[in-house]
């Protein structure tokens, strides 16, 4: 053996000493080396993924997306639910119902099955009149598409406060206040008052107060008293709701659009006066045959009339004298009660 | 076994330097770790043997279009190696020149070494040693014994390619080798009592 090498030297060398360079600087090297002649990387250090991470991430990704589809909808819904549930109360007192186009179409068809009625009440009521000229400017936003809908919607959401107050106190003070009262806009009407218009384009705190409704009709002449907007509005629901039911009749479909307070009316309806269920006159003509009776001194028709006009048109305005001769009638006879609430 | 397992070292950085990468993945799990030991073991400094590891073989991968075959690849390569580890010792401000007195430092003559002590010193140092204790015996050694042992371990070099690397001669590389082995052997010798 030389004398330069040891065996057992070099045995207890190597097996002593295993050092290498770490893994990263291997693979910072090879890298670097096959970069140099353009050929592409190959990653050493980069330790295989676990097999079970494949079907893991794939299971969380499912997980992840089914609850995110079915939170979803109901994050999309919730708004347009509670926008749903609001718009009744801000309707209540101001916003029209979300279904006007088919009124139109309702008191189309009305006309058309019976002619007749339907154009000797425009003719006896002007307010028919006016509240042509008031629709056609609401039914295109009325007949517009969904998308025109919420953003009638949200308008009126954001008026909501002030008509929620007004809401409110239509509530406390009645749907239907005595005549002699000013009133607000009456709750359950469907259509815009006029203050309810000018809410919608306007913002809430500047919305002024709706009218009451006794108020117009004395601003209104004496023969459309029963044509305001609201007064129509109501005669609109009214007619909606009857057709609905299918118990419109045609003396009714007369009557009803220049009823000024259609709840009360119906009742007096189903009271069973025969003048009233046959065929009752406008209250204009009526008005006009009272005043002839009364003035010929036919006291006893005259009362009779009186008494059968108040049973269908209770809280129908009268002129002085007759509103004075209101205390002779017999005593049970349908007077309006202070803040009744209709049926 | 394929063809490119049997190539040599020389064939293999050959074909690097025309574009193969795939032979210097070969080349590089060859001398990797013999590479690596020869540096740590000289500088006995991990961060400063990897810092050094790394400028040796991208030396090399940047001077391969101008390899030509004068040597043996481990000469070739182990001689980078050893230049940068005297710039390496220049920086450090170490003397990294051999001198008589190194060699016979020791105060210890090559006839009073060890030459074969008792007992199975393998065994013994695959019970007891730790890279720690071989580390701490090779730092005792002076560096150019220590260099001749390493090239001669390492690079597997030859007493001629370890004296051309070094620039000595021969015998004077045989004399560092016995003066190391000595040295080493005696360093066993009182790990194993």
């Amino acid at each position: 053996m030389m004398d330069y090498q040891d065996p057992r030297v070099e045995v207890w060398y190597r097996g002593a000493s295993r050092d290498e360079p770490s893994s990263s600087l291997d693979a910072a090297i090879t890298a670097a080396a096959h970069l140099a002649v353009g050929a592409r990387p190959v990653l050493h250090a980069r330790r295989p993924r676990p097999v079970w991470m494949v079907p893991l991430a794939a299971a969380a990704v499912l997980v992840i997306s089914v609850t995110v589809l079915r939170l979803a909808p109901e994050e999309e819904v919730l708004p347009l639910k509670d926008a749903a549930r609001e718009a009744p109360m801000a309707e209540s007192t101001a916003a029209p119902p979300a279904k006007p186009q088919p009124l139109a179409g309702k008191a189309a068809a009305l006309n058309a099955v019976s002619p007749p009625l339907m154009q000797a009440a425009p003719a006896a009521s002007p307010g028919a009149v006016s509240k042509r000229a008031i629709t056609p400017s609401e039914e295109p936003k009325r007949a517009g598409p969904a998308s025109e809908e919420r953003e009638a919607k949200r308008e009126r959401l954001a008026a909501e406060p002030a008509e929620t107050s007004r809401a409110a106190a239509a509530t406390t003070a009645g749907a239907a206040p005595p005549a002699s009262q000013p009133a607000p806009a009456p709750a359950p009407a469907p259509a815009p008052a006029p203050a309810a218009l000018s809410a919608r384009s306007a913002p809430a705190a500047l919305a002024p107060p709706a009218p009451p409704a006794m108020q117009l009709a004395e601003q209104a002449p004496a023969g459309r008293r029963d044509t305001s907007v609201g007064e129509t509005t109501v005669a609109e629901a009214r007619k909606e709701k009857s057709a609905q039911e299918g118990k419109l009749s045609a003396p009714r479909q007369a009557a009803e659009p220049q009823d000024a307070r259609a709840p009360v009316l119906r009742k007096g309806l189903g009271a069973g006066s025969a003048a009233a269920d046959a065929q009752p006159l406008p209250p204009e003509a009526w008005i006009a045959k009272l005043l002839t009776l009364q003035a010929a001194g036919r006291e006893a028709e005259f009362l009779a009339e009186l008494a059968a006009f108040r049973r269908a048109y209770p809280q129908h305005p009268l002129p002085p004298p007759l509103e004075a001769a209101l205390v002779r009638l017999p005593a049970e006879a349908p007077r309006p009660f202070p803040g009744q609430t209709p049926r | 076994m394929n063809e490119s397992e049997d190539a040599s070292d020389e064939d293999l950085m050959l074909r690097y330097a025309a574009g193969e990468a795939g032979a210097f993945d070969r080349l590089y799990a060859r001398h990797r770790g013999g590479v690596f030991r020869y540096l740590l073991h000289h500088c006995g400094k991990r961060s400063a043997a990897e810092e050094m590891f790394q400028d040796v073989w991208m030396n090399l991968i940047k001077t391969r279009t101008s390899y030509v075959v004068t040597a043996r690849f481990a000469s070739f390569l182990y001689r980078c190696a050893h230049n940068r580890l005297v710039d390496y010792y220049r920086a450090q401000g170490n003397v990294f020149e051999v001198s008589a007195d190194e060699e016979e430092g020791t105060g210890v003559s090559i006839a009073e070494l060890p030459a074969d002590p008792a007992g199975d010193p393998a065994k013994q140092a695959q019970s007891r040693e730790t890279g720690e204790q071989v580390r701490a015996a090779l730092k005792r050694l002076p560096g150019v014994q220590r260099e001749a042992f390493l090239l001669q371990q390492e690079a597997g070099m030859s007493l001629a390619e370890i004296a051309a690397l070094t620039g000595v001669p021969a015998e004077t590389v045989k004399s560092r080798l016995r003066y190391a082995l000595a040295k080493l052997r005696l360093e066993l010798a009182e790990l194993a009592t």
